[in-house]
């Protein structure tokens, strides 16, 4: 049993009197452990594909699994304790509270989280160990993702899923973002899920998905992902 | 023009789109402005309201009353005014219902009656006599209905209704306002019964029995149209006032003359009569004094005509006695005159046969002497013999009885007894007898020896008196001689006793005559006498029964004085009484005293005026506070949505949109918002909420045509205010953003740097703060501008509400301060300073023993002015208490803060706050007061004591009397104290004014009500504002905090995806507004405290002081107010924030 297993998902958006469906009975699986890259054009529906399986959205069709439970049947509560405790979340623009410091926006998500790991080591983890009192706008923009990667992380969650974690960055942090991705993923066992439109960094991945037009064309499995250094775009 | 069309679009579609940002500002502005312009509009509405119906009805500006109603001369005096245009007397008179005793003012109407037009309810106005029209208030309504009759009693048992009214009963005919009273509750005072009327009706002028006009009601042209609340109108009437009463100057002293002349001739005639009454009781006693002696008189006459008669009759029965004694004796006499003349003449007959006889005799016996002496001589010698033979039969008889008897033989003794028998010896007896007894032996011899010697010796005598007889015969014939001489004489003497008896008899004759004569009249004169005697008792019944009638008759009218005397004497001591009443007040009488009242002086009046002007006062801060809050908050939001839109703008830049083609879709937005809102809240505040403020006095004052203006100024203040607000705040955010490059438009604008607050370097609290405290913490610092902005609207909402409880707080309180903790006394009974001294110790007695008074104080009451430039002149009250240590228990003297307790004492006068605050006075300074009589006085402050209505200076006699320079002060009140219930005040208050002593009672408790009624209907105006202040806190609360969500939505959806439950992204970001609120409230807190304050000090007036106290229960309700809405707002937010779409938001890089 995979341990995220989607199966025949289907979402639809409504926009007026036109429906645009995003996904369209997307299947696919992913073993505990793997670095997944799901890769498509803008547009694609992976976005939303990834706001499923983070429990920001439902699907309208399908199921779901994570972790043997249909997380597509959740209620609204439900999804929230999903997110809450089993799920990170890395967005493209960080979204880092500014009005805290490094700390304290990773604090912000241990609050809430019942196994959440311990803050200090997770930004050491990081490599934030000594911008732990800055705010937000005195980071860089790879210091402030790795505030977001750390906050994702310090919950110690079941996935952790990235939206072009690097599209807001340039290549040299890009590159490093990637690697502490690679690097948590292959330290922590977590399973890390990354959204992207650079096919170059595929091969960093144990699981390249291509969705396109709602739909999953193919998924690749690389039995050994390059590590990222090793990578060039 | 297609790029225009595109524009047009673009800006309607931002309108739809943001719908509720669009109504919020059009709503915010809406509140304010309607709040500002509904309390700006109501105030000026009711005066005009008021002012329309004055005008309607024609009310007078100028109400003329004098103390001694008006003459012709006084109505010509009044008709000769300037610029007067009608002019109308009238009569009033104040009346007692007979039913619940409801004190009305009746007023005189004829129908041709132009001023004061009375506004008919119900019915109609009277038309004939007997007729009335009622005041249509629910009390009244709730006695009489139309058709029953209503009957007036005299207000108390010695007054008279007839000396002003003709009759007594009226039926009702309609109901009825006059424009005279303002307010159905307020209709001013009466000096009879409880001292407060209850209505007033109006009845025919013919109804009233009274000669001159009471009152004179006068309108001018000048004041025709003029705003009757206007100072033009106040100043013009004020003149007029002057002048009118000026112009009585010189009248009031020619009539007080007139009236004193009249007077005191009125009086010396009641004197007079007086007098002559007295006289008539004099007179009448006298009367009865002389029928008493004339009684008595009678009674001694009658008895002396009874006595008099009594001897009258027995007179007369003497008198007929004596008659008829007079007539026996009369007879008698005559008979005896007759028969003494009978036996006269008998006599003399018989004398003169005497004389005859004798002369017959004489001759007889002169033959009969001659014989006798013959016949003697013989008879000598036969005894000379006899005495020889005796002689010797003696010597025979000596010797025969010498023998003894026996010895003799009976022959001798026959011869013897023989011889004897011739002889008689005495005693029949003859010598034979004693012989034979000798012999016999029954006689001894001596005695016939004796015998024969005694015949002897009278032998012997015989002889002598032969001798004798011889001599005496020798003598008688002598004398015979002499008789005859003597009988001729005799003769003589008889024919002149014959003759004297015949003259006798003549006289005889004629006496009986005369007498029987006289017996006749005697007769008559007795039998007049009788008949005399007879009409006498006759007379005498009559009179007597006439005295008795006459006795009845007096003891009728003693009977009849005597009762008439006990009530003629009162009511001679009431007339003299009276008499000197009059000549009292007639020397106490003042001159007449014109009073020219102007509308002012109408009951209610200027309450009425007051109220709206309080609601002005109240216009002047608190919407301008309150439009404030909305204008700032409209601003925030105006400016927080062109910052939203910095990209956009950037873009229309790009594409080489102008600046003004950029903007306009942002003036329009918002002036479009800020018009719609001041156009709705003008109409709202013009015609929507002064309805609803006016109706809330609608139970106070109830006019028929409501008037509601738009007014230029506030309006145009609003529009203003309002554009300004959005309009220039779009104008000035967009000058910043458009000034700067399309390229730094669109680049986000850099983030707002997280900031360490003061608080963590205060790690004692910051350490203690879990971690979304922390957060809480930094965030609330880091938008201090929307922190301040919240905070400001919430405590200006706050304030708002604090004040607008605060105000009810105030004006509910102020008369359980003033009325129960301040004056503690329940009632204030004036005397009469003109009535007698016994009429007022009569009074004061009587307060004294009325049943259920806990205590009373005799005070001395006076009215007296401050001025002072620049302060409107004041009348304060001074109060002197007799007792100062018992005064205590009737005015509670105190500091209004610390509420340290005061005593009056002689270091000067204790004045009340407002007075003090008014004239800038302090505890040490000394106080001015103005006398009617314009002298000042200078009085020490020693004291300031907390006190709501009206004007005190406490002090004591003896600072009175050394300050204010009176030598006699007269205790002319008294303070009441009790703990009773309104009927048994009424029933005080009736029994009080029965006394001519005391001239008014009045009642805190009636003071309450009527406080109580005026103060009420600020209440609404109140609740108004609290709704409005509620709602204001509302839209502020939910515009704020939407800014904040849309301002952070990146930070919500954020904590969402972190895993956030809802409530906790509702508190994350509610809890921030829950602190701000509490700091709100707190400030707000101080800000409605300051603000009641302020509040308080506009619209108090110059004679009243609010409670500055705040109740924590109104801290309570506000601070719980704005947590409700505060907990509402939430709630919407949180729904909002449900449905956020947090993928949408964290898509996007802004």
């Amino acid at each position: 049993m995979s341990y995220v297993k989607i199966v025949d998902e289907i979402k639809r958006y409504h926009m007026g009197e036109s429906t645009i469906v995003a996904n369209n009975g997307i299947n696919f699986e992913i073993e505990q452990g793997e670095f997944v890259i799901i890769l498509g054009p803008s547009g694609a529906g992976k976005s939303t594909v990834l706001n499923i399986l983070g429990g920001m959205d439902l699907p309208d069709e399908g199921q779901v699994l994570v972790d043997g439970v249909d997380i597509a049947s959740f209620s609204a509560k439900e999804l929230i304790k999903y997110r809450r405790e089993d799920v990170g979340f890395v967005f493209q623009f960080y979204n880092l509270v500014p009005n805290l410091t490094a700390k304290e926006n990773v604090e912000l998500a241990t609050q809430i989280s019942p196994n959440a790991l311990d803050v200090d080591q997770v930004m050491e983890d990081v490599g934030l160990s000594d911008r732990k009192q800055n705010f937000p706008a005195q980071l860089s923009g790879g210091e402030q993702q790795r505030v977001a990667i750390a906050r994702a992380l310090a919950k110690n969650p079941k996935l952790l899923l990235c939206d072009e974690p690097t599209g807001a960055l340039d290549y040299e942090t890009g590159k490093q973002i990637l690697k502490l991705l690679q690097d948590t993923c292959k330290n922590t066992g977590t399973t890390v899920i990354v959204i992207t439109h650079n096919t170059a960094i595929a091969p960093m991945a144990n699981r390249i998905i291509h969705i396109h037009n709602a739909k999953v064309r193919n998924v690749e499995l690389n039995e050994s992902p390059m590590p990222v250094e090793q990578i060039e775009w | 023009m297609r790029k225009k069309k595109a524009l047009r679009k673009f800006i309607f579609q931002e309108i739809r789109t943001s719908k509720a940002r669009f109504i919020s500002i059009t709503l915010l502005i809406l509140i304010g402005v309607s709040f500002f312009s509904a309390l700006n509009a109501s105030g000026p509405d009711m005066l005009k309201t008021a002012a329309l119906f004055f005008d309607k009805q024609n009310l007078m500006d100028i109400h003329v009353v004098s103390t001694m109603g008006f003459e012709k001369d006084d109505i010509e005096i009044l008709k000769n005014q300037a610029d007067v245009e009608q002019l109308e007397g009238g009569y009033s008179k104040d009346v007692i219902t007979e039913i619940e005793n409801k004190l009305l003012k009746v007023y005189s109407y004829k129908n041709t009656n132009q001023l004061n037009k009375f506004d008919i309810k119900v019915g109609r106005l009277p038309e004939k006599t007997g007729e009335i029209a009622l005041l249509g208030s629910n009390e009244i309504k709730s006695i009489y209905q139309i058709g029953d009759t209503v009957t007036f009693i005299p207000e108390s048992d010695d007054s008279e209704l007839s000396d002003h009214l003709k009759r007594t009963s009226y039926t009702v005919v309609g109901f009825v306002t006059s424009p005279l009273y303002v307010s159905e509750k307020q209709l001013g005072s009466t000096s009879i019964g409880k001292g407060s009327l209850d209505g007033y009706g109006v009845i025919m002028a013919e109804d009233f029995n009274l000669s001159i006009y009471t009152d004179v009601y006068m309108t001018f042209h000048s004041l025709k149209g003029v705003d009757p609340y206007n100072e033009a109108y106040k100043s013009k009437i004020k003149e007029y006032q002057d002048k009118i009463e000026d112009s009585f100057k010189e009248r009031a002293v020619t009539r007080l003359q007139d009236i004193k002349i009249d007077a005191t001739k009125e009086l010396a005639d009641a004197k007079i009569k007086v007098a002559d009454g007295k006289q008539e009781l004099i007179d009448g006693l006298k009367k009865l004094n002389d029928a008493n002696i004339k009684i008595q008189d009678g009674e001694k006459q009658i008895a002396k005509a009874e006595s008099k008669l009594a001897n009258a009759q027995k007179e007369l029965v003497k008198g007929q006695a004596e008659y008829d004694a007079n007539k026996t004796s009369f007879n008698n006499k005559m008979a005896d005159a007759k028969s003494q003349l009978e036996a006269a003449n008998t006599k003399l007959k018989k004398e003169q046969q005497t004389v005859n006889e004798n002369i017959e005799k004489v001759k007889q016996g002169e033959q009969k002497v001659t014989q006798a002496l013959t016949q003697l001589v013989e008879q000598e010698k036969t005894l000379t013999e006899q005495k020889t033979q005796l002689t010797a039969l003696l010597e025979e008889t000596r010797n025969v009885i010498a023998v003894p008897v026996s010895y003799i033989t009976d022959e001798q003794k026959s011869a013897l007894i023989q011889s004897g028998s011739s002889i008689s010896v005495g005693d029949s007896q003859t010598l034979s007898d004693l012989w034979t007894s000798y012999f016999k032996g029954e006689a001894s011899g001596s005695s016939l020896v004796e015998a024969l010697e005694g015949v002897i010796t009278q032998l012997e005598s015989g002889l002598k008196t032969a001798s004798d007889t011889k001599q005496q015969l020798s003598t008688q014939l002598e004398e015979l001689n002499n008789n005859q001489i003597q009988l001729d004489n005799a003769q003589k003497s008889l024919t002149s006793g014959s003759m004297e008896l015949h003259e006798k008899w003549q006289t005889y004759e004629a006496g009986k005559a005369n007498g029987y004569r006289q017996l006749a009249v005697a007769k008559n004169k007795l039998k007049e006498g009788w008949s005399d005697y007879n009409e006498g008792i006759k007379t005498l019944e009559t009179e007597k029964h006439k005295l008795k009638d006459a006795k009845q008759k007096y003891e009728n009218g003693l009977n009849e004085y005597n009762d008439k005397k006990v009530e003629a004497e009162k009511e001679l001591a009431d007339a003299e009484e009276e008499i000197a009443d009059g000549e009292k007040s007639l020397e106490d009488l003042e001159k007449p005293v014109y009073y020219a009242f102007s509308r002012e002086d109408n009951p209610g009046y200027t309450e009425y005026a007051d109220n709206a002007k309080r609601l002005s006062a109240l216009s002047l801060v608190f919407p301008l506070f309150f439009f404030a809050i909305a204008a700032l908050v409209s601003l925030t939001t105006i400016t927080r949505m062109i910052e939203e839109q910095r990209v956009q703008i950037g873009t229309l830049k790009a594409q080489g949109y102008t600046n003004w083609e950029i903007s306009l879709k942002y003036y329009v937005y918002a002036l479009g918002a800020s018009i719609l809102g001041t156009t709705l809240g003008l109409l709202l505040g013009f015609y929507g909420i002064p309805q609803i403020i006016i109706n809330a006095y609608r139970s106070m004052y109830d006019f028929p045509n409501r008037v509601l203006d738009p007014y230029l100024i506030p309006g145009l203040f609003s529009f203003v205010i309002a554009v300004f607000c959005t309009g220039v705040t779009a104008w000035a955010v967009l000058r910043q953003d458009l000034k700067s490059s399309p390229a730094e438009l669109m680049r986000p604008k850099a983030p707002k740097l997280g900031k360490r607050i003061l608080l963590e370097r205060i790690p004692l609290i910051w350490n203690r703060l879990n971690f979304i405290e922390k957060v809480t913490m930094r965030n609330l610092f880091r938008y201090k501008q929307r922190m301040l902005m919240t905070v400001f609207g919430i405590a200006g909402c706050m304030g708002l509400m604090m004040t607008g409880f605060g105000l009810n707080d105030s004006i509910s309180d102020i008369s359980a301060l003033q009325f129960n903790d301040l004056l503690r006394y329940q009632a204030l009974v004036v005397f009469d300073e003109d009535a007698k001294k016994e009429e007022i110790q009569k009074a004061e007695e009587a307060i004294s023993n009325t049943s259920g008074l806990e205590e009373y104080l005799l005070v001395h009451e006076e009215q007296f002015e401050v001025k002072k430039s620049g302060v409107n002149t004041q009348q304060a009250l001074v109060l002197v208490p007799k007792d100062t240590d018992k005064f205590s228990q009737f005015v509670s003297l105190r500091s209004r803060i610390g509420k340290q307790s005061y005593v009056i004492s002689e270091d000067g006068a204790v004045i009340t706050e407002k007075l003090a605050n008014l004239y800038g006075i302090i505890e040490g300074d000394t106080i001015t007061i103005t006398d009617s009589d314009n002298q000042q006085f200078k009085i020490p402050v020693a004291k300031i004591t907390e006190n709501y209505t009206g004007h005190y200076i406490y002090m004591t006699p003896r600072t009175y009397q050394k300050y204010v320079h009176r030598t006699s002060m007269s205790y002319n009140a008294a303070l009441l104290s009790y703990h009773q219930d309104k009927a048994w005040e009424d029933t005080l208050s009736n029994t009080l004014n029965q006394y001519r002593g005391i001239l008014a009672v009045s009642f805190h408790s009636s003071m309450i009500v009527m406080f109580d009624d005026s103060m009420g209907s600020l209440n609404t105006v109140v609740v108004v504002l609290i709704i409005c202040a509620a709602v204001l806190a509302f839209v502020v609360l939910y515009n704020l905090t939407n800014i904040n969500v849309s301002e952070r939505i990146r930070e919500l959806s954020t904590i969402k995806v972190l895993g956030f439950y809802d409530k906790e992204v509702t508190m994350y970001i509610y809890r921030e507004n829950v602190i701000l609120s509490l700091i709100g409230i707190l400030f707000g807190s101080f800000v409605g405290k300051f603000l009641h304050y302020f509040v308080l000090n506009t619209a108090a007036m110059d004679n009243m002081m609010f409670s500055y106290r705040l109740h924590v229960h109104s801290y309570v309700f506000a601070g719980l107010l704005t947590l409700l809405f505060s907990s509402m707002v939430m709630w919407v937010m949180h729904n909002k924030l449900k449905h956020v779409d947090m993928i949408e938001a964290l898509k996007s890089n802004d």
